[in-house]
């Protein structure tokens, strides 16, 4: 049964054993990591590897890293405790990265001369992590005062990528090293508003703006502070405030928003963009109601059935015929909603919208993620069998409803519940912006501390520590880059100076793609100051 | 070229003197000797390889520099200045002012954020003016006023239109309510901002002359892919087309472009000598991340030479990036911010060490020639003593921009033959009490103060 839900969950056919190798090995290598006594491996991982290719692989780049020396760039973390979150802790282990990617990971490595040195002793190394709901951070909207043509916006996230923003650099601070960051194509939410609409505007251009000075003088405050549409009441002054329509809006086309992931690479445009289409969201009660399934279920249809036109009309061309293709009738994102090759990522609070949500997800084929799922601990067994992955936040509180305390309301040991199910979930922070520069405690930067709350809820360190890497990496589609240090990922690597999830543990050195783009002590970003533990 | 600048002058005088109650046989007399002057005794700024002169004297003849050195016998019809304690260096250039063409659109408005405020300013951002314009088919002479920018020493002026632009070279005319043009075709300008609309102009203006000339499908996938905004393609080319009355008003940009492969219009030739590394593309860019945008763009590219309008806090994010011997960076010239921190830094400073070539955009707001009075000098002053030294801040302003618009061959150093715009200090250029006592424009005395 375990199996069938990590297919589900997982693109790829090969990964699920070694998810459950991951996931079921790591309780007990984060336990040997934090015990005193010595690790049960002392040989390199690498060798230590269940799959023959692999084994060849590492075998061959050891040889290279002795033998030659090599004109790529080789960086070589010495001497630190590695968690490689999905095989065992290594102590006083090397990692070796060569060109951005990890090239070896092991006990004695030999360390090439060229190489350069990173000094981890007594400190422990990780994966970065991985923030599955991102606003505001790397990328500058600065499309913002072009209106979308036709209904639909030519830009791409790709050209908007802001390397140099302030929030990359407080992310890295806490060790998110990627992140899937949703892009507002405008229109389509239905429900709530979308909580965040912080995008930093940055429309200065030297000799064309206004002076710093000049700036000063403009005295539009309170027309600001409420936006520009809003007019002022001509008695009181008092902002006059636009209201929504009482009247239901009409059913129309159930737009979802696209989720693309991009990495925290401070200073380096090269490989800062990971993936187009990552997550297709919705928002909250998108697809409640009657009519809103019935839209949602017409779309779906549409899109199974242009799959299917276009596959005819491909074996058509293929024996000749001149055919028109079929007409695409919905937007290519749906398209990977239905093929499997993305999740809809909804949220679901409350045991009913929970099961609705599965409900359709089941009858329409495609792949669920859940986030929020407050209310997940009723129904611990029924998420398993449908192979739903989670999106928890586990300091989030609800108050049971009147008459029903037993089966709603939050409930603390959340993870714990899940953990023991066989539930797959990730962590996600209280809020997707930085707010406050980060000093807020309950915005993005709090990533690392809301994994810790996981584990105050009785999940394992192991499997908080995984709720921040390997899960969200799987539940991307990226599990095979990102999410763990393994021989051939992306070199994502912290150096913490304590446990990943003790909250007076600060990241010394944040890599992306082998590069450090984060440096406790030149950032000054969070304080330098060493204290006694 | 000067004929006309000599008419002017004479006509001028005429006047002058027409309110004096002189006769009319007097201008002509008053005229002659005006047109040779020494300056000696003076410190001079050369900016050349005889480097500062410290007892030098300048003879200028017929609006140019005839003699420079120490030892320099001053001609017996010459008008005699005493420069004892007094400096001369080149007149400034402002290689980089914004002139807005267009009328301000009502309504449009943009938020401008400076250091987490947010303005709103009304016009819209230039990164999305994506229409070609060329400033001196635009520019009406008389839309300048020049007594801010006389009395701070620039006499000289490139302008450039926010957007998409080719720039003209200005002068300064007989008064200073006229502008006389020296080059009308100056300087290819794009704005871009990191957004795909913005650097599709990048991105399709350079592919599109890669395929020879026309170059359709890198247009019309252009004008595809920006829905329609784009500009650059359509208009303008059906600007060009109306001009030679050759080609036939075409309903979609596609068949524009198409039409108008056999022969690039002037737009296209631009581009094509931006590619080939004949011509300068000019960038002004909005934040560091574009920089980074840009350059991907234009790795390419590996002949294009580009100068970057920057802020100096951009520049300093980005300074590695750089291929040094295909940049030049326009910067403001002060101390700017570390980014996310209050400690100042001398961005032209480092540029020196890491032998970037720059210029000092000076005089590029109306504003600060009023503020600066007649000590524009003061900026540069401060970069000199932190770090950049007195020369290197005097060629930024000096001779770099006027190798930067191409016109080095006529001024920004003291060299015989170049014109004789020139700033006579009364002191050192680069201390606090210093102010301009004289400013000559090709010899003539515009400003005394």
């Amino acid at each position: 049964m375990k199996t069938e839900i990590a297919r589900m969950i997982l693109p790829h056919r090969e990964w699920p054993t070694l998810l459950m190798v991951g996931v079921f090995g790591l309780g007990l290598t984060l336990q040997t990591a934090r015990a005193q006594d010595p690790p049960p491996a002392d040989k390199p991982v690498e060798k230590s590897t269940k799959k023959p290719e692999e084994e060849k692989k590492v075998g061959d780049s050891k040889k290279d890293a002795s033998v030659k020396k090599s004109d790529k760039k080789i960086v070589a973390i010495v001497g630190g405790d590695i968690l490689t979150v999905t095989r065992e802790t290594i102590r006083k282990g090397t990692l070796l990265i060569e060109d951005g990617k990890i090239k070896a990971i092991g006990k004695d490595l030999e360390v090439p001369e060229d190489a350069t040195r990173i000094d981890a002793t007594g400190k422990i190394v990780t994966p970065g992590f991985m923030a599955l709901n991102m606003t505001g951070v790397g990328v500058t909207s600065s499309g913002a005062g072009a209106p979308p043509q036709g209904g639909r916006s030519s830009s791409k996230l790709s050209d908007e990528l802001n390397p140099f923003d302030r929030n990359v650099q407080l992310s890295l601070a806490v060790g998110i090293t990627s992140g899937c960051i949703q892009i507002r194509t405008g229109g389509g939410g239905r429900g709530r508003r979308s909580p965040d609409e912080s995008f930093e505007f940055d429309e200065r251009f030297p000799g064309f703006d206004p002076t710093d000075a000049e700036l000063e003088g403009l005295e539009d405050r309170e027309i600001r502070a409420y936006g520009e549409a809003v007019k002022l009441c001509p008695c009181c002054s008092l902002p006059i405030l636009p209201t929504e329509p009482i009247t239901a809006p009409p059913p129309t086309e159930i737009a979802p928003q696209k989720s693309s992931v991009i990495k925290m690479s401070y200073g380096v445009l090269e490989g800062m963009f990971v993936k187009d289409l990552a997550f297709l969201d919705l928002t909250p009660g998108a697809l409640t109601g009657s009519t809103n399934q019935a839209a949602w279920r017409d779309q779906i249809a549409k899109a199974k059935k242009y799959i299917k036109d276009q596959a005819a009309h491909e074996q058509a061309t293929r024996e000749g015929k001149r055919e028109q293709p079929p007409r695409k009738p919905v937007s290519d994102e749906l398209l990977s909603l239905v093929k499997n090759e993305i999740a809809l990522r909804i949220p679901a609070n409350r045991v009913s919208e929970i099961r609705e949500q599965i409900q359709l997800a089941k009858e329409l084929g495609y792949r669920l993620i859940l986030s929020g799922a407050l209310e997940a601990w009723v129904i611990p067994q029924e998420l398993a069998e449908a192979s739903v992955g989670l999106t928890i936040t586990p300091r989030t509180r609800r108050e049971a409803r009147f008459g029903e305390e037993d089966t709603s309301g939050s409930w603390i040991e959340l993870p714990r519940v899940l953990e023991a199910a066989g539930v797959p979930f990730a962590v996600d922070a209280l809020s997707g912006s930085v707010s406050l520069g980060g000093l807020a405690g309950r915005d993005l930067t709090s990533l690392p501390l809301e994994a810790a709350f996981a584990v105050r809820g009785g999940a394992t360190e192991a499997k908080a520590l995984a709720a921040i890497t390997i899960v969200p990496a799987t539940m991307l589609g990226l599990q095979d880059r990102l999410g763990s240090l393994e021989v051939g990922k992306d070199a994502d690597v912290l150096i913490l100076n304590g446990p990943p999830l003790d909250y007076r543990t600060y990241v010394d050195k944040a890599l992306v793609n082998g590069n450090v783009v984060y440096n406790r002590t030149d950032d000054r970003v969070l304080p330098v100051v060493e204290r006694s533990r | 070229m000067y004929q006309p600048t000599m008419y002017r002058r004479l006509l001028v005088s005429a006047t002058l003197a027409g309110w004096c109650g002189v006769g009319f046989l007097c201008p002509m007399a008053r005229a002659v000797p005006q047109d040779v002057i020494a300056i000696r005794d003076v410190k001079v700024h050369t900016q050349a390889q005889g480097g500062v002169l410290e007892k030098g004297t300048v003879v200028i003849r017929d609006g140019k520099i005839a003699e420079v050195g120490e030892n320099v016998a001053i001609p017996i019809a010459a008008k005699v200045i005493d420069g004892r304690g007094k400096s001369l260096t080149p007149s400034f250039i402002a290689v980089f002012r914004p002139i807005d063409l267009q009328q301000a659109s009502e309504g449009e408005t943009r938020t401008v954020t400076v250091r987490g405020r947010s303005f709103p300013v009304s016009g819209r951002s230039p990164a999305t003016n994506t229409s070609f314009q060329k400033v001196s088919d635009a520019f009406s002479l008389d839309a300048l006023d020049w007594r801010a920018a006389t009395r701070s020493g620039v006499t000289v002026m490139n302008l450039l239109a926010p957007g998409y632009s080719q720039s003209a070279v200005i002068k300064r005319g007989s008064d200073p309510y006229t502008s006389v043009v020296m080059e009308p075709n100056g300087q290819l300008l794009v704005t871009l901002t990191n957004s795909s609309q913005s650097l599709d102009l990048l991105r399709n203006n350079l592919k599109t002359n890669e395929r020879g000339g026309g170059g359709s499908s890198g247009a019309s996938a252009a004008a595809g892919g920006g829905g329609g905004r784009r500009g650059s393609g359509g208009p303008s080319q059906r600007r060009e087309g109306g001009g030679t009355g050759a080609s036939t008003p075409a309903a979609s940009p596609s068949t524009t472009s198409t039409g108008s492969a056999s022969e690039p219009t002037a737009e296209q030739k631009l581009w094509n000598e931006v590619r080939e590394g004949n011509r300068t593309l000019w960038i002004a860019v909005n934040n560091s991340a574009t920089i980074l945008h840009a350059l991907r763009v234009l790795s390419d590219y590996p002949k294009v030479k580009a100068a970057w309008i920057v802020s100096g806090t951009d520049a300093y994010q980005t300074i590695q990036e750089f291929p040094k011997e295909r940049t030049q960076l326009v910067l403001n010239p002060r101390i700017d911010l570390v980014p996310n921190s209050r400690n100042r830094m001398n961005v032209p400073a480092m540029l020196k060490e890491a032998k970037v070539p720059f210029a000092f955009s000076l005089g590029s707001r109306q504003a600060e020639l009023v503020e600066a009075q007649s000590a524009p000098t003061f900026a540069l002053a401060i970069l000199a003593k932190t770090g950049l030294g007195e020369e290197d801040a005097l060629r930024a302003a000096t001779l770099a921009p006027a190798k930067l618009i191409g016109m080095d061959a006529q001024m920004g150093s003291i060299e015989t033959g170049k014109l004789a715009n020139l700033i006579l200090f009364d002191g050192s250029p680069f201390e606090t009490t210093t102010s301009i006592s004289q400013v000559f424009l090709e010899g003539k005395s515009v400003y005394e103060n």
